[in-house]
């Protein structure tokens, strides 16, 4: 096991890469109770076009099969439903579906080699049929619904379409009712045996966790140990353009206040670090949009917006600088936006302070291991690799390279989504 | 863990000393009997005491100042627990042994500089900061509608009646209105003599220093405290249920289900009511999950909650609105299954089991572990170690025996009302 000291935080993490392939990431607590082990694969909602293993040519499988998947892992030959099994032994059990992973998680206080023998055991062991399949159908479509039901989402959708015209990411997690009514339990092994084997996979575990005790239980799987691993294949590349697909359009919906999403949509660069250059745009939106700074309190004061926030996400080949506003000043509100990002004056104390929340709050989110776990699956997921040197590299970023990062993005290439209340709804 | 409780006039200062966290959090509850004509108004006041202050009069400023001391995070929210309206201002900072020597003292006396020295001049709050306050409020107020699940279960609540549980957190448009920056500065001083408060703070400290620090920092006027009850007197059921059909923008009809539960007490009211509701419908194993969103696929979510200062049990399900008589019916006969003892005693191994990892990840966490604190003393439950045996003790019999006091009032299904139904 290789030990990687957590810069700052006085902890260790442990590494191992096992022989099929798997990739463990161990980080132990000594002053808590609880754990949480979470089991993921590097597939998500974007790969649907891929060279499965041990064939020649591409295939297209259903949007949303990825989600769809994930529901269906809890399904077991044996009809032992996992979850009563985790509720039995003490334990939560969740799982997730993302652009890029599926997740399978537990946490809890007791019984923890018990109930990671389960979760490997059910993971490693797929039973589809055609019966269950079509039965998963009627609850996914609620799914799909309940969250048509929520604007923000609904928003949030637009945004992407108005952005990317082949990326993936344009489609929802989920899929849609229609699409996910394609699927066969074929389409599900197929996705399965390609990107569940264990050299595409990894396991986290943090908190009141015993390393070599956990190390071993992997080893030990019976279920884990009889999968064929390291088998090629290859997820087909689109080339996304650069241009957004629709700069402006506007849209009613049953919201009672008006909404605003724009959409920076920005190569990645090639010559940085993929963490570094996303740390520097998110140190930029830190300064300009921050709530200490001078700007946000401008857009408060002239009335642009009511309340907006921002984040950024990663797609292929381009990342995203994200806005959502509530306002009845969308077009002032965009101009503003984009004038403050290519040309709003920033300072090297801004950064400071910047680097002394980012820090703080590093330290403050290790007091909790599911937090610090979430941290880690993140960075693997969404970067490749753990971070283990994050205040380090906080403390070392430089106003001379942010400046630079700045000049080198273009912040003319956006989307914006207006969308308004439906006249009736007042 | 070592606990220690002085008094400050007729309020109290709960500290609790702990390694276990790099945090230190400071919670103020300040509660009251509660009105429903004052809760726009208590909402509105506690957005101004976390925008500015006299000393930082701008939201930038006050974050700027904030940021300084490492981060320190702080928020105001209010909520209603049975009888009373609560106000909790939370502050969390790291300890100064991962920051500086004085951030402590200095926190704390940020705290109080919110709480006691806002941003008031003239006997009128400052302009720019109501005016901000007031659209936002307005906003969110509107934009609760948008929030369909929510809605559902708050207009069951009105449905069922108009006791302090049929209020809206929220707040009201038509009370917004009559807010102004003079009528606020009124309120908020007799707010302050109003309120009991009861301060709670948690982590690796020194109890002689923050007993010092927060008689300097909150100098908290003391009057004689009203007694009330924090628990609501139960509702008499409706001998027939009650059943409201609404009708909405919804893609899945949002079904929610009141039921009232029967004056009960001690052991009944904190451990049994606690398995009956894990065993029906509150976790992945229960009836609810396993037989109506499992076996019979009606429902993408269903659960069971409890309320129980209010004495009421409500049901939440999201289900296609054709399902809708199906759901009910399913959702008795699993009711009436509890009361008919239809569950093993590895059912209630297993909800045991559960109450029991709920209680030590709640001792894992620095903000619910000062949140069972609050709970212990507003409720009267017992600490967090005793509730660990006590729910041991609970039988079957018992189980059974509290299914039978609980009833259905009131059934509520918010539905879709752009299309023709089929």
């Amino acid at each position: 096991m290789k030990k990687i000291k957590m810069i700052g935080l006085d902890q260790d993490l442990y590494y191992e890469k096992l022989e099929n392939g798997l990739e463990v990431y161990l980080l132990p607590y000594t002053n808590k109770k609880n754990f949480s082990v979470h089991y993921g694969t590097h597939f998500g909602s974007l790969a649907t076009t891929f060279k499965p293993v041990g064939e020649e040519n591409m295939v297209t499988v259903p949007d949303g099969i990825a989600h769809f998947l994930e529901h269906k892992m809890f399904e077991q030959e044996d009809g032992v439903d996992p979850f009563s099994f985790f509720t039995a032994n003490g334990c939560d059990c969740n799982a997730s579906t993302s652009w890029k992973s599926t997740q399978y998680l537990f946490s809890g206080c007791t019984k923890l080699e018990e109930n990671l023998d389960c979760l490997l055991t059910f993971v490693n062991r797929p039973y589809f049929t055609d019966e269950n399949v079509e039965k998963e159908k009627g609850i996914i479509a609620e799914e799909i619904k309940m969250y048509d039901d929520d604007p923000d989402w609904h928003m949030e959708r637009l945004m992407k379409e108005a952005t990317f015209h082949k990326d993936h990411i344009k489609v929802d997690i989920a899929g849609t009712v229609k699409s996910i009514s394609d699927i066969t339990k074929e389409d599900l092994y197929c996705c399965y045996n390609t990107f569940y084997q264990p050299s595409n996979m990894f396991l986290i575990a943090t908190g009141n966790i015993d390393v070599d005790q956990i190390i071993k239980k992997i080893k030990e799987n019976p279920d884990l140990n009889k999968r064929e691993s390291n088998l090629p294949f290859e997820v087909k590349k689109e080339k996304e353009p650069k241009n957004v697909v629709t700069p402006y359009q506007e849209v009613t919906m049953n919201v009672m206040n008006q909404k605003i999403g724009i959409t920076f949509k920005i190569p990645w660069n090639k010559t940085m670090d993929p963490y570094l250059f996303d740390t520097y745009g998110g140190a930029l939106l830190a300064i300009l949009f921050g709530m200490s700074s001078i700007y946000t309190e401008e857009i408060r004061e002239k009335n642009l917006a009511t309340s907006f926030f921002y984040f950024r996400e990663h797609a292929d080949d381009y990342m995203t600088y994200e806005f959502i506003a509530q306002t009845d000043h969308p077009k002032e509100f965009t101009d503003y936006i984009v004038s403050t990002l290519k040309k709003a004056k920033i300072t090297k104390e801004d950064l400071e302070r910047v680097k002394k929340v980012w820090i703080s709050s590093e330290v403050l989110m290790t007091d909790n291991s599911h937090t610090t776990l979430d941290n880690l699956y993140y960075d693997l997921t969404e970067f490749g690799h753990i971070v283990p040197d994050k205040i380090e590299l906080f403390r070392n970023l430089s106003f001379k390279k942010l400046e630079e990062v700045r000049k080198s993005l273009n912040f003319d290439n956006y989307s914006v989504v207006v969308v308004k209340p439906e006249a009736t709804s007042k | 863990m070592e606990e220690k409780t002085i008094k400050i006039g007729s309020d109290q200062l709960h500290m609790i000393k702990t390694d276990r966290f790099k945090t230190i959090t400071i919670r103020l509850v300040l509660k009251e009997e509660i009105k429903k004509e004052n809760i726009t108004k208590r909402n509105f006041l506690a957005s101004m005491l976390t925008d500015t202050s006299e000393k930082y009069p701008t939201k930038r400023l006050l974050i700027r100042k904030a940021e300084e001391l490492y981060n320190v995070d702080f928020q105001a929210t209010n909520s209603r627990m049975g009888n009373f309206s609560t106000t909790n201002l939370t502050m969390t900072l790291l300890n100064e042994k991962y920051t500086e020597k004085g951030m402590l003292e200095e926190s704390i006396a940020f705290l109080g500089e919110m709480l006691f020295h806002p941003n008031i001049k003239d006997k009128a709050f400052d302009s720019k900061s109501f005016d901000f306050i007031l659209e936002n409020s307005r906003k969110e107020i509107l934009g609760m509608e948008e929030r369909k699940e929510s809605l559902a279960i708050d207009r069951l609540l009105e449905n069922m009646g108009t006791f302090p549980y049929s209020y809206r957190n929220y707040g009201y448009l038509d009370d917004l209105e009559k807010i102004t920056r003079t009528n606020l500065v009124d309120f908020y001083h007799d707010w302050l003599k109003r309120v009991q408060f009861d301060i709670y703070v948690l982590g690796d400290i020194s109890f002689s220093d923050i007993e010092k620090y927060i008689k300097k920092y909150l100098p908290i006027e003391t009057y004689k405290r009203v007694k009330t009850d924090a628990y609501l007197a139960p509702l008499t059921p409706r001998k027939k249920e009650q059943i409201v059909i609404e009708e909405d923008e919804v893609e899945q009809a949002k079904l929610t289900i009141g039921c009232v539960v029967d004056n009960v007490q001690d052991q009944m009211l904190h451990y049994v009511w606690n398995l009956y509701t894990i065993i029906l419908g509150a976790s992945p194993d229960s009836k609810f999950f396993q037989n109506i969103r499992e076996k019979h696929s009606v429902a993408y979510y269903i659960s069971a909650g409890m309320r129980k200062l209010d004495h009421l049990m409500i049901i939440r399900a999201g289900i296609d609105e054709s399902n809708f008589k199906k759901t009910v019916s399913l959702i008795k006969k699993e009711m009436k299954a509890m009361e008919k003892g239809e569950f093993t005693e590895e059912d209630i191994n297993k909800a045991k089991m559960i109450y029991s990892t709920a209680l030590d990840e709640m001792s894992d966490n620095a903000n619910t572990l000062l949140e069972s604190f609050v709970t212990s003393d507003l409720t009267g439950i017992d600490s967090i170690e005793k509730r660990k045996d006590k729910i041991q003790k609970v039988t079957k019999e018992e189980i059974v025996a509290f299914a039978k006091k609980v009833h259905i009032d009131t059934i509520y299904l918010l539905k879709g009302g752009s299309h023709e139904e089929n």
